[in-house]
């Protein structure tokens, strides 16, 4: 893995040899995150460094690159069973009937091995003119005007905990052909290996009356699991979404709702409407509710399918509806306090996770995270660990 | 003879006249010299916090139709370099991008109260705003500040004009710049005050270089210094849209 993180080194330094030195700009950042958590009842550490090198390139007047390259280390415990995170009992009875050879499938499929990684995150080409934008390449394709969940965002995985970190870049082109001073048509393709199962989205999207609007509808293949012949099916999802964000009666305010026409499994809408507000003194607040109409409105209606759909790179959530609410104040200039809770209305679980961030010097800065939840047995939030995470970055 | 010195008699009483503007003039010739038609500027943030601790940022500026169109995109340093703030309609529309998540936030009004990346200036003290139509205003008398002397004058912000309770500004009597601007929270207490500094006559027009705004509650200070100001440049318009935010 070095050797490969040496030789993309090596290669960026030859690619961009060419190019006058004033076109070629490289930055990137150093990130070291430190994050103990509780497990099945056991305190564990986990840590991980990364390094991610940003690339941007102008090619003339009406043309750019950029490409961001990371190389991530993991340590302390990256090995963990899915079965570890789920309720007891919900897993034991399935694990128990099982013949051994199958208990041991599933137990494989139950693995998670988190493993050291580098990989080109984001690597695209962008061609401006009068009348259209296009983005070639693997890029970040941020949907939605909610802050915690998206339900109009099929291309990324969400971290409610951490909706603001990075999206992983999704390779795909982008054509957006912008209208009056804020009005934009967007059509995305994202190639799989037959048109049929490639990922295609259309989107409009304009501001009026003091409102940024938008509609969208995105096609794409997906897998589910079958749990009675432990395999992944895939199968055709139709997402009709819009959303909005806005001001009403001074409140920042905003919304975004997607129907989803599944192949084989059940449709299912999903929407949010959120609101924000800053005071004299600094102090903000904001609050979502979310409906998932995924979810389940009774805990005893979950699901063991559920439970590896919340833990899976979707993290679909297993309730129906949640509320989420956050207070920031800036204090003494270079630090920020937030609290931001989030609670399953129906299960009447959920998670505290108070928030520190400090600017150590111009390019750096720390961050302090605690997650505590609350919540009974077999509830989503009750079977959390408590834990939290330390996270520096250096910009370079 | 008599009607020489009749005609003299009369110049000199116009001359009286003319020098006694009316609060309704001096807005206007502050506002005509202050709401440049377009510009293009690159400056520095310094933010100075109360213990003493320093941060830098640069940023390249532009406005149009007389600074009802701003754009400001950090260049340094590399951890907010790229982010950019788009304000339309004299600082009533606001968008944020910052390329870490490459999307477009549009900030509601309520938002123009928020620090710009932690100084002491906010969004609605960064936006230009209208003194016509963002404030109602009455003229208090004249004062010397920072070695000039100034006409005082009481701000009252209208609906559509920023946060505070009230401003008390000094403009410079000769060259119809703020010298001075105190800002007034909630409660009518002191809270900021605005100096402008190294004030320099470009093209036809008297600019301040550095500004200083203090807080006085919380004891921080963040400067503005224009490294350099180009003013009356042709800009096109596409460069004041959210579509243009994201180009890179």
């Amino acid at each position: 893995m070095r050797h490969q993180f040496i030789v993309m080194l090596m290669l960026v330094g030859t690619t961009f040899a060419r190019l006058p030195a004033q076109d070629l700009q490289l930055s990137g950042y150093y990130e070291n995150q430190f994050y103990p958590q509780k497990i099945s009842g056991k305190f564990i550490l986990q840590d991980y460094n990364k390094i991610r090198l940003d690339l941007t390139a102008a090619i003339g007047e009406n043309m750019s690159f950029t490409g961001d390259y990371v190389y991530q280390t993991f340590h302390g415990k990256t090995t963990f069973s899915a079965a570890d995170f789920i309720p007891a009992a919900l897993i034991d009875p399935v694990l128990n009937a099982l013949p051994a050879q199958t208990a041991q499938q599933v137990s494989d499929v139950f693995s998670i091995q988190v493993q050291d990684r580098n990989f080109l995150d984001n690597a695209y080409v962008s061609i401006y003119s009068d009348h259209f934008n296009l983005r070639i390449g693997k890029q970040q394709l941020p949907r939605g005007s909610g802050y915690t969940w998206n339900p109009t965002d099929i291309f990324n995985d969400k971290n409610a905990l951490d909706p603001a970190y990075e999206k992983v870049g999704l390779n795909a082109f982008k054509l957006e052909i912008p209208f009056s001073s804020a009005g934009m048509i967007t059509a995305i393709f994202s190639p799989e290996e037959n048109f049929k199962s490639s990922m295609k989205a259309w989107g409009i999207k304009q501001h009026f009356a003091g409102f940024d609007l938008s509609l969208s509808f995105i096609e794409k293949r997906q897998s589910f699991w079958d749990l009675d012949n432990l395999v992944e099916l895939p199968e055709r999802r139709r997402l009709f979404g819009a959303d909005f964000s806005g001001e009403l009666f001074g409140l920042g305010f905003w919304g975004e709702g997607a129907h989803n026409r599944m192949e084989i499994s059940d449709h299912f809408s999903q929407y949010l409407i959120g609101g924000d507000y800053t005071f004299e003194n600094g102090f903000y607040i904001t609050s979502e509710y979310y409906r998932n109409g995924l979810g389940k409105s009774d805990k005893s209606d979950y699901t063991l399918n559920d439970w590896l759909r919340l833990l899976s790179a979707q993290g679909e959530n297993l309730g129906r509806d949640y509320i989420f609410f956050g207070g920031m104040r800036p204090f003494f200039e270079l630090y920020n306090m937030s609290n931001f809770f989030m609670v399953n209305l129906n299960d009447g679980s959920g998670l505290v996770f108070p928030w520190v961030d400090y600017s150590l010097n111009d390019n750096s800065e720390i961050m302090f995270v605690g997650y505590i939840p609350f919540g009974g047995k077999l509830t989503e939030f009750g079977e959390f660990g408590v834990g939290g995470f330390a996270r520096l970055r250096v910009y370079f | 003879m008599k009607t020489i010195l009749l005609a003299i008699l009369l110049l000199n009483a116009n001359n009286v006249i003319s020098q006694k503007l009316t609060p309704e003039q001096i807005i206007k010739k502050l506002s005509d010299m202050e709401r440049i038609q377009s510009s293009e500027s690159h400056g520095r943030q310094i933010i100075k916090t109360s213990s003493g601790k320093k941060r830098t940022l640069e940023f390249h500026g532009y406005s149009k139709d007389r600074n009802a169109k701003q754009l400001m995109e950090y260049i340094s340093p590399k951890r907010v370099k790229g982010d950019k703030v788009l304000m339309l309609n004299d600082g009533d529309d606001i968008w944020f991008y910052t390329p870490k998540t490459d999307r477009v936030r549009h900030l509601a009004s309520h938002a123009r109260k928020q620090k710009v990346q932690g100084s002491d200036f906010s969004y609605e003290d960064m936006s230009a705003g209208n003194y016509e139509k963002d404030f109602t205003y009455t003229l208090l008398g004249e004062e010397e500040i920072l070695d000039r002397l100034c006409y005082k004058f009481e701000l009252i912000p209208t609906e559509s004009g920023p946060s505070y309770s009230k401003l008390i500004l000094w403009a410079d009597k000769e060259r119809f710049v703020t010298i001075q601007c105190h800002y007034y929270d909630e409660e009518d207490e002191l809270l900021k005050r605005l100096q402008c500094h190294n004030i320099e006559k470009i093209e036809t027009r008297w600019h301040p270089m550095r500004m200083v705004m203090t807080n006085l509650q919380e004891g921080g200070e963040t400067v503005i210094e224009n490294i350099s100001i180009k003013m009356n440049v042709k800009l096109d318009d596409k460069l004041f849209t959210t579509n243009n935010l994201k180009k890179r």
